[in-house]
């Protein structure tokens, strides 16, 4: 008993030091020793560079232009050249619309709708996240590609057909397959904790079911759509591979130009744009953090009763069918297209490529990536990373919900992994761990698992975080307070009230956590080159050549075995008596 | 030389972080190879715990250091072949290390002052070459030159493959860059494959041509070379306008244009002109994999061997790179690596020019045409393909 006090009483800041001392090594090391060149000019340092980068019209078009020429405004309306920076927002602006519109009746149909697999539907939402951007981009052309699959079936209905690859288009209906089904499960989660009976004073008052719908239920799902909603814009503003795969160089985005410049040796300008892109990113989660903190939505007593999808014609029925068959398109698709690749070849349908894999593993040399290790490889740095991101991102939410200055500074903060380029990460954890790092005469190298494992948990956090964050500033505070005076103490309280009440949320963030793990690429593959710390992601991208087969069966690899561990982890999550 | 290892956990508070983590002895702002090259800071059996030590009276490891695919292609790699028939000649071990970011990877370890630990490079572009020198500056070099005395069969390399005037790169492979051409889809258009640069601006070609984004891609980048051989430095960017303007796509890389290509997207990639052996061993449709030379042209895509500056182990790299050269392991290798010998007396089978084309000029750069042109050749095009 008396222990148990003791470990209440060290066990929080034990795990504000662990996650802070994580976030330093793992983390702010890494990026502070690469973006610092930003800054450093012969001599000393001078913010030059970065204002070169924002008078340069290739840049910040018609906003360059106007520093020196304010005219230009006016000249050009409304006809702005946007320059790299302009047309990055601008085509994340469109990715994150486009995502909240997917994702949105996505939610209604999980949080409102009974229908058999609902919960795994629910739990196979983050599959989307673990699908490294060469698959998505193979799925893709498969899919909506001038021969793809809804193109053939366009044609063989007699109706036009859609010319989607190398546009704009392609490219935010990519992000919207990453980033709707994470805002339909924020969002869902959210809606599941509406209560009925507001809904239903509501309506006993003489409101309208839309008029309902607007003041009751809208106010207390915002939260979680913006959460959503900002999300998707930073990963769409951050995006690189998907823009240049689908989209080509013509539609080059800032991260594009980050990682041409890393590969011309040319650090300085590279830098000095992923400042800008996180000072960017910063900026505007600081904004929405401001915005939240004024949301206090309570969570349900009584959720409302789910209709059930099948029965009469309704007007919700129609509308949960319709985007049923959406959704098969948008994100089953392309998937669906990957398994199709993956058992066809030019003698027709075929296991040739799954053999493949069954004598990569059988036959591998030391120097070569087997299949099952990559599997296993891939669970392990995953459950490894939930280890430490579930109460990393547990702990910063409880600490953003308590009252203190400088809060939504550190809220914001704790956002960094997302608002950083993920190639300066990369080079970061280069040059800090794999090169090492020299003190008191020795070099100190860090790679292989445990240095997987602590960076995908710091890409991984965040999401736990913000999931968590708005669920646990959501409880009543009278709960709180009733448990206070009957003497718990304020850990016990935070154990057996408040986190009890959010496990769903937990649960989401979790998922996302464990797909963004076992999708993560462009970090793992540093922190593995030349051992044997591959992971699936790093499999795929190996096994691509002449034909796609043997990439696209290890794809299917990946798809499966997510797939299973996200049904595993939600069922264990529920089954821990909290209730989901 | 006894250095020791420690293993040790780094970062007060952070329970476990103890596997992969390793300290060792620095040795004053040294940024060569001092010891045993082979005894590697980071990577080597982190995984699985066990520790490559000093080889003091044991046989002498070799680390070449290469790009992924030469030793771990989907399809077949030269790579596991020849460090076989390597060690069977020679009393030594070879050891493959293919980081992510090939070249790129060593020269960063150069520009931080880590030990390259690593004997020679093996896959080694011109473009490669030139990066590498103008990051280390005038009279210093990431790579060693080899005595050419030394090579056997060095008499035998083709001249035209020859880029290093320094003889730190000795050229061990060729291919040929070429269009690859979809006739089925060219049929529909009623037109047939194109024949010169001017053709691909053209109407009838208009949304044909797909090309991986030479920024992330040698081939696209060699593409793009080609073009300035072709219309100069004053005419390329206009010639490239025209493309653009007529539906070429800059896509990610290679892999991603020629996946493209392969679903129908359009009817011709930039790719290489040994297409076809894939075609025939994969039972594919030839009239999907057709070689065109533009103006009669290829660019021919070279790979070089390089010993690292600081290998102490320069005598046997010399070797190594001796045995590639050998007549009938550049025969094989090709065969291997799908490409063609870097010497004019290796035989390979009869059937094999039945798919591999040549063409009839060669173009390409070597050294000096490419030193200090690289950057603002690919800059000035980037900047042009992607303003908005």
């Amino acid at each position: 008993m008396r222990l148990a006090r003791v470990a209440e009483r060290v066990g929080a800041p034990a795990l504000g030091v662990v996650t802070l001392g994580l976030l330093g090594v793992m983390f702010v090391y890494p990026v502070a020793i690469v973006l610092v060149e930003s800054v450093q000019v012969p001599g000393g340092y001078s913010l030059a560079p970065i204002t070169a980068i924002l008078t340069d019209e290739f840049y910040f078009g018609v906003f360059a232009q106007a520093l020196s020429d304010p005219a230009v405004l006016v000249r050009s309306f409304p006809d702005y050249r946007l320059g790299l920076f302009g047309f990055t927002v601008y085509q994340a602006i469109l990715s994150t619309i486009a995502a909240v519109l997917l994702g949105l009746p996505g939610a209604y149909v999980l949080a409102r709708f009974e229908f058999p697999g609902r919960r795994t539907v629910r739990s196979l939402t983050a599959l989307p996240f673990v699908m490294p951007s060469i698959m998505v981009a193979i799925g893709f052309v498969a899919t909506f590609g001038r021969n793809g699959v809804l193109n053939t079936v366009l044609r063989s209905l007699g109706l036009p057909t859609v010319e989607l690859l190398f546009t704009l288009k392609i490219i935010v209906l990519a992000h919207a397959f990453y980033d709707a089904p994470l805002i339909a499960r924020i969002t869902a989660a959210a809606w599941e904790g509406v209560d009925a009976e507001m809904t239903e004073t509501a309506r006993s008052l003489g409101a309208s079911p839309l008029r309902a719908f607007r003041d009751v239920i809208v106010p207390q799902l915002l939260p979680a759509v913006l959460t959503g909603a900002l999300l998707t814009f930073i990963f769409s503003f951050m995006s690189f591979a998907i823009v240049l795969a689908l989209g080509g160089l013509s539609l080059a985005t800032v991260e594009v130009w980050v990682y041409d410049r890393v590969n011309q040796l040319d650090y300085q300008t590279a830098t000095a744009l992923a400042v800008l892109e996180m000072l960017f990113s910063l900026a505007l989660t600081y904004a929405y953090l401001r915005y939240e903190a004024r949301q206090r939505a309570t969570s349900a007593a009584r959720p409302a009763e789910r209709v059930d999808l099948f029965g009469a014609v309704s007007k919700r029925r129609l509308f949960a069918w319709g985007y049923a068959v959406v959704a098969l398109v948008v994100f089953v698709g392309p998937m669906a297209s990957m398994v199709l690749a993956s058992v066809t070849g030019s003698e027709g349908l075929t296991l040739r490529n799954y053999q493949f894999l069954l004598d990569r593993q059988a036959d591998a040399y030391d120097f070569q990536v087997k299949p099952l290790t990559a599997v296993v490889n891939s669970l392990l740095f995953g459950g490894g990373t939930l280890l430490l991101a579930v109460p990393m991102g547990v702990f910063l939410a409880v600490v953003s919900t308590r009252n203190f200055r400088g809060r939504k500074l550190i809220d914001t903060l704790a956002m960094a992994p997302f608002a950083v380029s993920g190639v300066v990460v990369g080079l970061g954890l280069l040059r800090g761990f794999v090169f090492g790092t020299e003190a008191f005469g020795y070099r100190f190298t860090i790679a292989g698992p445990i240095a997987i494992v602590a960076a995908h948990a710091v890409g991984a956090y965040p999401f736990v975080t913000r999931n968590v964050a708005p669920a646990l500033a959501g409880i009543d505070d009278s709960l709180v307070e009733s448990a206070r005076s009957l003497g718990a103490s304020r850990v016990r309280v935070m154990l057996d009230v408040e986190l009890p009440l959010v496990v769903p949320a937990i649960l989401a963030g979790t998922a996302f956590a464990f797909a963004i793990s076992i999708g993560e690429f462009d970090s793992t593959v540093i922190l593995a080159s030349g051992g044997t710390s591959y992971t699936m992601p790093v499999a795929i991208e190996r096994f691509i050549g002449r034909r796609l087969g043997p990439a696209t069966a290890m794809g299917v690899v990946l798809l499966v075995v997510t797939g299973v561990s996200f049904v595993i982890i939600d069922r264990l999550g529920e089954g821990s008596g909290f209730g989901g | 030389m006894d250095r020791r290892r420690f293993v040790k956990a780094v970062g007060a508070g952070v329970a476990g972080l103890a596997a992969g983590c390793s300290a060792e002895p620095t040795e004053d702002g040294s940024t060569e190879t001092t010891d045993d090259a082979t005894d590697s800071p980071t990577q080597s059996g982190t995984a699985e715990g066990t520790v490559t030590g000093t080889m003091s009276g044991q046989t002498p490891v070799l680390r070449v250091g290469t790009y992924s695919s030469y030793v771990d292609a989907p399809s077949t790699s030269p790579g596991p072949w020849l460090k076989e028939q390597f060690e069977a000649e020679y009393d030594a071990e070879l050891q493959w290390f293919a980081p992510e970011g090939n070249m790129d990877y060593f020269l960063q370890r150069r520009q931080q002052n880590v030990t390259i630990d690593t004997d020679l490079f093996l896959g080694l572009t011109p473009e490669n070459l030139v990066k590498a020198d103008r990051e280390t500056g005038e009279g210093d070099s990431l790579f060693t030159s080899v005595d050419t005395g030394d090579l056997s069969n060095e008499s035998h390399v083709v001249d035209d493959y020859r880029f290093d005037p320094q003889d730190r790169a000795i050229p061990v492979g060729a291919s040929y860059i070429s269009l690859v051409y979809n006739q089925n889809l060219l049929d529909e258009r009623g037109i047939g494959g194109p024949e010169t640069f001017d053709d691909l601006t053209s109407e009838p070609y208009e949304d044909g041509l797909l090309v991986p984004n030479p920024q992330n891609s040698e081939t696209g980048l060699e593409f793009l070379f080609w073009t300035v051989d072709q219309f100069g430095e004053d005419g390329y960017l206009d010639y490239w306008s025209d493309l653009m303007d007529n539906g070429t796509q800059v896509l990610k890389d290679w892999g991603t244009a020629y996946d493209a290509y392969s679903n129908g997207e359009a009817p011709m990639v930039v790719s290489f002109s040994t297409d076809q052996v894939y075609a025939d061993r994969y039972d594919q449709d030839m009239a999907e994999h057709q070689i065109a030379f533009p103006n009669g042209q290829g660019y021919a895509y070279l790979e070089g061997a390089a010993p690292f500056t600081g290998t102490d182990k320069l005598d046997l790299a010399t070797e190594f790179i001796d045995f590639v050269l050998q007549p009938e392991m550049q025969a094989e290798i090709a065969e291997r690596n799908v490409g063609l010998p870097s010497v004019d007396n290796a035989t390979l089978p009869d059937d094999y020019y039945d798919f591999v084309h040549e063409p009839d000029e060669i173009v390409s750069f070597g050294y000096d045409e490419l030193m200090g042109n690289v950057e603002p050749w690919l800059n000035d095009w980037s900047q042009q393909i992607a303003s908005q």
